[in-house]
């Protein structure tokens, strides 16, 4: 009797725990799918497919726009911070220098940064070169934050990498720009994957510095976007085109994350277990 | 081919010295061993030869060139890794081809010679497998390929065989004294086994500390170690050393049995150094008597182990049947011709 | 020739490791150094965003000035306590809710049970969702009139009229600390949970053999042996709190009830165009958590310290 009662407290608890963490998402959808007045009335179960939502927030609204420029920001702040995290990490994982753990320990500290900390000097430096209102802005002011952890991240999995394998290479004459592309990369690949990922992931969630660097509607990446999503009138409730916006580009993520979820996993606590 | 010279090297690992000044020439073509137990710096000194690290000071010549000023892959060296280090992403084949690519071979000659190398080694029909779908004997036959298609002066192998078997080791052994034999390479080799390095050595140098002990003939070694510890390293079991007395004409051992001894020797205590299979069982007085306390059995011969008084025991090799069991009360013969003398330095006489 | 010192391909070896690190160096140079030079230089004027080029270096009065025998400057500044009380507020209490819920959740995904993966895939839901997206989710169903969860409340009978979840100033930033909650503990479930699979398997089975009870087995064998991965989560976390900006921003905007430091010198800085005392509230918060972050170093070491002895 105790142990089943045991075995159904825990089922309740999972059961429980599962609403709790699922509802949210599963009511963004209901909600997208509400057209009308039904919007003024509380569900709990979906009434109506009614994909007006969606047309809505592309014909209005330039939101295909803003998924594209939310889509170049986020696809080159990846290659960009992969590249120069690739060879910082070469040098801090592989090579024994004098201040390698002060530099890994400052580039820790940037991470720890408050972002509005650098925005009045980021600001201006975005005016100064010309970039306010242009997505290059945002690719340049986010290695802030994805630089740090994918040096972190990618010089842990370097670390990692058996040493002899770099001396065979060295032995048969390979330089370090070929030691990084031909052999670190292609053993590397599912780490670059992960933090790639990561990286994208925080470039495409972004808010602050495109809230602030970038002005008009058309420039804008979706976070911003669908913060600013407003009614076409003062009386009317903006939430099912809010909740269309938020579940169209979530829903990829949400793939992204479970297809490559033991690698993120495994990434995220590299990164953090470490520091 | 070339013969490889060290003069004065040292290396230091931030203020402790590991490697204290090494001498060593070795000829052209020959094969030498590396031995020595873990931490006596026998793997750092492969490492200075081939520029994987640098020496503090010193030189180091190969095949008449100064090389302790140039990157590892221009010296003329290939190296043969424990762990075989084969690039985990590429084929057998591009792991061969890698260095001739890098030094930009053509394609034909770079095809010609990864085939030709290939079959040598009869790995040819494995050229389109990753490593991972190879053997523990076939990636220690494509590593040995990789060194060997790059026509080296002298091959460098760091403890090849540790990662293998014990029968696939054995065999090996064999296959890599035959290639020695075929190119007439000049080959240094490093490894703690002692059974690796003198089946295979046309010297060897055994280390210790950072220092060489004595460097020779593997039967040099170990018939005429020059002190205690090439005496205690070499050999299995280990030498028996009993504390002795040298006095008129001979020398007293622990039991009360004498050796005579001609020549000079030093009064007091001296170490005796016997091997296992110079000690013979005897019905006469002998010259140790004992109680055996264990009898190993090998198969075709059985190690005794007898106490002899003093605190002291010894170890001899039987090889009639049937065997002593322990409790036996027996007395050995020893061979006065083999016996060898250390003074109290450790030095032998 | 041997005289020379032997030391080149060492050298080569280093100098490429820097002409490595440079492009890198480079980068974090001109998005973090300078930012926050310039941020701090801004803070001791009177720039305001709009105009540059007119600033006047003013000294600290952006943090505290005494004039006319009356103080004046952030430090002087009510509102800045309140931020700063808030901010707190939200970082201890978020904290302190996520590490429980997290560590209960981490518990679970380590046991063996029919739906773990679904429960582990759900687990990253959260996670995944933009911080902006699940701000506007919890804004909807918080939503003082057809919100569902004043509904959910109402036909439970747990209240008894509509609460204004974001509006009302006594509940709004529990509101948001609720939200926060939702959103970050997977992560610091997946990180106790990392700890808990590198757990030695033996303890377990010894206090199995032993008929020991569960929770004694959690409170004295688990929790001792994942507590290093629980403090670097709290002070990650922490430190991560101690800065938020987009949710409440998304939430609650600018309001009083929730203004934390980050949103505070955000107002300040882009809405007010005072570049002056946003960049000095930027830099206090800077230094806020600078200070936070030297504390929870010395915490640290003392742990490892105390461990050792």
């Amino acid at each position: 009797m105790m142990a089943l009662a045991r075995a159904l407290a825990f089922r309740l608890l999972v059961a429980v725990l599962l609403v709790y963490l699922l509802f949210p998402f599963y009511y963004a959808v209901l909600t997208s799918m509400k057209g009308g007045s039904a919007i003024f009335s509380v569900d709990y179960w979906p009434r109506q497919i009614d994909f007006s939502n969606y047309a809505r927030i592309f014909s209005e609204q330039p939101f295909a726009l803003n998924i594209l420029n939310s889509v170049l920001v986020a696809f080159a702040v990846v290659a960009l911070s992969l590249l120069l995290g690739l060879t910082a990490a070469f040098s801090l994982g592989r090579i024994r220098f004098r201040g390698r753990s002060a530099l890994l320990f400052a580039v820790l500290a940037v991470s720890m940064f408050p972002q509005v900390a650098v925005l009045s000097g980021m600001f201006e430096l975005v005016r100064a070169f010309g970039l306010f209102n242009s997505l290059l802005s945002l690719v340049f002011s986010y290695m802030i934050f994805t630089l740090p952890f994918t040096i972190w991240v990618l010089t842990s999995f370097m670390r990692e990498l058996p040493r002899e394998i770099e001396e065979a290479a060295i032995m048969d004459g390979a330089g370090p720009w070929t030691l990084i592309v031909r052999i670190f990369l292609p053993l590397l690949w599912p780490a670059m994957v992960t933090t790639g990922l990561l990286a994208f992931i925080v470039a495409w969630n972004e808010f602050l510095f495109a809230l602030t660097f970038i002005l008009s509607n058309e420039q804008r990446t979706v976070p911003v976007a669908i913060a600013l999503i407003t009614g076409g009138s003062e009386f009317e409730l903006p939430w099912g085109g809010i909740m269309a916006a938020s579940v169209t580009v979530t829903l990829p993520l949400i793939a992204l994350v479970l297809v490559f979820q033991r690698r993120l996993v495994a990434g995220l606590t590299a990164g953090a277990v470490k520091g | 081919m070339a013969e490889v010279r060290l003069v004065g090297l040292r290396k230091s690992f931030g203020r402790t010295e590991v490697i204290h000044g090494i001498d060593l020439r070795v000829e052209d073509g020959e094969f030498v061993v590396f031995v020595g137990p873990s931490g006596c710096g026998k793997s750092t000194l492969l490492r200075l030869i081939s520029g994987l690290e640098e020496a503090t000071s010193g030189e180091i010549w190969i095949g008449g060139r100064e090389v302790s000023q140039v990157p590892p892959a221009k010296r003329g060296v290939s190296m043969v890794f424990q762990s075989y280090a084969l690039y985990p992403h590429m084929n057998v084949y591009r792991n061969i081809a890698f260095g001739l690519s890098l030094a930009g071979a053509s394609r034909a000659d770079l095809d010609a010679r990864v085939r030709a190398v290939a079959e040598k080694l009869q790995i040819a029909e494995l050229l389109e497998r990753r490593p991972r779908e190879l053997s523990g004997g076939q990636r220690q036959r494509v590593a040995i390929a990789r060194a060997i298609v790059r026509e080296p002066q002298v091959f460098l192998f760091d403890e090849p065989l540790s990662n293998l078997d014990a029968g696939l080791r054995a065999d090996t052994r064999v296959e890599i004294a035959r290639m020695h034999d075929e190119l007439r390479a000049t080959m240094i080799y490093v490894t703690h086994d002692q059974v690796e390095a003198m089946t295979l050595a046309d010297r060897m140098v055994l280390l210790n500390d950072g220092r060489v002990e004595q460097v020779g003939p593997p039967a040099e070694l170990y018939r005429q170690p020059r002190n205690l510890f090439v005496a205690g390293f070499l050999g299995s079991p280990r030498m028996n050393l009993l504390e002795v007395q040298s006095g008129e004409g001979g020398l007293l051992l622990p039991g009360g049995g004498s050796i005579a001894h001609s020549g000079e020797l030093p009064r007091g205590q001296l170490t005796l150094g016997l091997r296992s299979e110079d000690l013979h069982p005897t019905s006469g007085e002998g010259v140790l008597r004992g109680e055996v306390t264990l009898v190993e059995e090998l198969g075709e011969t059985r190690l005794v182990h007898l106490r002899i008084g003093d605190g002291q025991s010894v170890i001899f090799r039987h090889r009639e049947l049937p065997g002593p069991r322990p409790g036996d009360r027996i007395a050995l013969d020893a061979d006065p011709e083999r016996a060898l003398l250390f003074d109290g330095n450790g030095e032998r006489l | 020739m041997a005289a020379a010192a032997h030391d080149s391909l060492t050298r080569a070896r280093v100098r490429t490791a820097w002409l490595f690190l440079a492009p890198m160096l480079f980068v974090l140079a001109i998005v973090a150094l300078w930012p926050l030079a310039r941020t701090l230089l801004l803070s001791l004027t009177d720039a305001s965003l709009g105009a540059a080029g007119t600033a006047r270096f003013v000294g600290f009065e952006n943090y505290l000035v005494k004039d006319d025998g009356a103080w004046y400057g952030l430090l002087a500044d009510p509102l800045w306590w309140l931020a700063l009380r808030n901010t707190l507020t939200f970082a201890f209490v978020s904290v302190a809710a996520e590490v429980v819920l997290g560590t209960l959740i981490a518990l679970i995904l380590n046991a063996r049970f029919r739906f773990r993966g679904l429960m582990r895939a759900a687990v990253l839901v959260p996670w995944a969702i933009p911080t902006v997206v699940s701000a506007k989710m919890w804004a909807w169903m918080l939503h003082d009139q057809f919100g569902i969860v004043n509904d959910l409340l109402l036909r439970l009978g747990l209240i008894g009229a509509p609460l204004a979840w974001l509006a009302d100033a006594d509940l709004a930033l529990w509101s948001v600390i609720a939200v926060d909650v939702w959103k970050t503990t997977p992560f610091v479930a997946l990180l106790v949970l990392a700890a808990l699979q590198m757990l030695p398997e033996d303890c377990y089975e010894a206090a199995r053999v032993d008929g020991i009870h569960p929770a004694k087995v959690f409170f004295f064998v688990t929790l001792p042996l994942i507590r290093p991965a629980l403090i670097v989560a709290v002070i990650f976390r922490f430190l991560d709190a101690m800065r938020v900006f987009d949710l409440v921003y998304v939430m609650t905007g600018n309001a009083d009830a929730t203004l934390t430091l980050s949103v505070h010198a955000r107002q300040m800085l882009v809405d007010f165009q005072d570049a002056g005392s946003g960049s000095a509230a930027s830099v206090l918060l800077f230094v806020v958590i600078a200070l936070l972050s030297v504390l929870c170093l010395l915490a640290m070491r003392g742990e490892v310290l105390g461990r050792r002895q």
